[in-house]
């Protein structure tokens, strides 16, 4: 007989499906809810072809809005894309030279990695004493700065001018609100205090709101996350979408005058767009038996870009912002994580996980681009080096040269 | 930070295809792995969500998940005393072994020899002492050995 750890590793032949989006699904529902049935086919099917590989999407969720800096396209150009692989923040050029490990924070985890608005930084969370903290470092890597103390951050977003830089956070026993803190760290103060749970804050392009999610408690409050916003300088959050569905993944025009957004109404995700003061709300895409979510804007903010899992795998899309010529970018046998525009909105990047024999739970995603019309996909870096879909793009000025940074 | 889904995402990243791979050998049936798995991150998420060691305790509720799903299964199906009656018609030879160990043998020989838990990490996660485990681990190995001599046999 074989050795019952290696007898064991047979388990290994078998192919998880992403649940993630299931989790999402029940995190949010109403207590009285029961557990939604939609798993109960995949798993057979799966089982059958388990021997093929692990092409397991893991959902992370990290980067939305990067590129809102209210900038004119025609003056940035892109610098260099970084991303978290593992346990630490990667840059690489988009030819897929100069590929290097950006931090060296002893054995922390970092993660989530943004640009600073002119790219001159790069902020990520590190895990430090059981916690999540924020960390600004400059664009080399160099003197990595705790800006948030001890309180435990989870998402954030650069401030359109690169002064601060808003948060999730827990304080206390509480749950998730909104915070704010210079780039220098101080000025740490919240934005946002509820009973309920604050999720993902996006900054407005003229700096002057945040966008947010509000979830109800799970197995307390009846109702769906909605999408609000409230003004930097405190006051009632406003309620921007709340539709009996889903609605999540709020991401500003650049121009600030609308918001792209997942909503669940029907069954499963769609891309919606809404005047920033909450009219005019349209449904952008419609596709069968599909969740699409992550919505991006171009820099020009002429089109948007979202990924669509179809219950076997995420596919990149990209969708004009009057819901014309909706594309499948990646139509292909993998995984395929949300995009994010270059600063000169020719070029997207994402990454993806290719579907190989190898049984490996970490580092599985490379960093891929890919022009908004679907030409010219290139794999830019090898051997799995991305943890997720966490990635960033980098504004440089074009008319500065020396913000670029040496590989 | 306890109970964001973003760090929960983090531990389903690092954690889920292991997690799910163990629920499958424990219950032998991919759809329960993958319901008891999704319950478990939700309930992660909720009122009653961890405040620390996030993946301890997701791996903790989705095998509390499973079993009790599982002896739902066995109290509704009124069988007696022949304990491989709680996994469902298993399609490979290993799941089908698995299925003929008790509950509690199976569960610590799968976190124990394939999640590569230590026999103090695996009492925290089935919620017993460690002399428990071990003994479940020393009569399912000399179980699921005999077992395994047959069917190679």
């Amino acid at each position: 007989m074989a050795d019952l750890n290696e007898r064991l590793r047979e388990l290994d032949r078998f192919e998880p499906p992403d649940v993630w989006p299931e989790v999402e699904r029940r995190g949010a529902r109403p207590p009285h809810e029961g557990v939604p049935s939609r798993l109960r086919h995949i798993g057979v099917a799966l089982l059958a072809l388990a021997i093929a590989a692990v092409g397991i999407t893991f959902a992370v969720r990290a980067f939305e809005g990067k590129e809102r800096t209210p900038r004119p396209a025609s003056t940035v150009s892109n610098g260099k894309l970084a991303f978290s692989g593992v346990g630490q923040i990667y840059v690489v050029s988009s030819d897929g030279s100069g590929l290097r490990q950006l931090t060296d924070l002893g054995g922390h985890d970092a993660l989530d990695v943004h640009w600073s608005p002119d790219g001159s930084k790069l902020a990520f969370r590190v895990w430090t004493k059981g916690d999540y903290e924020l960390f600004l470092t400059n664009a080399d890597g160099s003197d990595p700065t705790n800006v948030t103390g001890s309180i435990g951050v989870s998402e954030f977003a650069w401030s359109p001018d690169g002064s601060m830089l808003a948060f999730t956070a827990v304080q206390g026993e509480g749950d998730l609100d909104v915070f704010v803190v210079n780039a220098e760290g101080t000025g740490l103060r919240s934005v946002v205090e509820s009973p309920l749970t604050e999720h993902r804050p996006e900054w407005s392009p003229d700096g002057t709101q945040i966008a947010f999610e509000r979830w109800p408690v799970y197995d307390r409050d009846p109702g769906t996350p909605d999408i609000y916003t409230v003004g930097l300088h405190g006051g009632e959050p406003v309620p921007l979408v709340t539709s009996s569905g889903w609605d999540t993944g709020a991401a500003w025009s650049p121009d600030g005058t609308r918001i792209a957004f997942s909503s669940e109404r029907d069954g499963d995700k769609e891309i919606h767009v809404v005047n920033a003061d909450g009219s005019g709300e349209r449904e952008l895409t419609d596709l069968p038996r599909a969740d699409a979510t992550r919505a991006a804007w171009s820099p020009d903010g002429t089109r948007i870009s979202f990924v669509a899992h179809d219950g076997e795998q995420w596919d990149l899309w990209v969708v004009n912002a009057d819901g014309g010529g909706l594309l499948k970018l990646t139509p292909r046998d993998r995984d395929d994580g949300p995009a994010v525009w270059a600063p000169d909105g020719n070029l997207l990047a994402f990454t993806a996980s290719q579907v190989t024999g190898d049984v490996d739970n970490t580092g599985t995603y490379d960093v891929y681009t890919i022009r908004p019309d679907g030409t010219g996909e290139r794999r830019i870096t090898s051997g799995r080096v991305a943890m997720g879909w966490d990635l960033s793009w980098q504004p440089v000025d074009a008319t500065d040269a020396t913000s670029t940074p040496s590989p | 930070m306890a109970g964001s889904s973003q760090e929960l995402e983090r531990v389903y990243r690092k954690d889920g295809a292991r997690l799910w791979r163990s629920l499958l050998g424990f219950t032998g049936d991919p759809d329960l792995a993958s319901d008891a798995m999704a319950e478990a991150f939700a309930q992660a998420l909720g009122p009653r969500r961890p405040v620390k060691d996030q993946d301890r305790w997701v791996w903790r509720a989705a095998f509390r998940i499973a079993a009790g799903e599982l002896k739902r299964r066995s109290l509704q199906r009124s069988l007696t005393d022949d304990r491989s009656y709680e996994m469902a018609e298993s399609p490979t030879d290993l799941l089908r072994v698995l299925g003929r160990l008790s509950t509690k043998q199976r569960a610590a020989i799968i976190l124990h020899f394939y999640a590569g838990y230590t026999t103090r990490q695996v009492a925290a996660i089935l919620g017993v002492t460690t002399g428990t485990v071990r003994m479940h681990i020393s009569q399912g190995r000399r179980r699921l050995r005999r077992l395994l001599e047959n069917e190679d046999g």
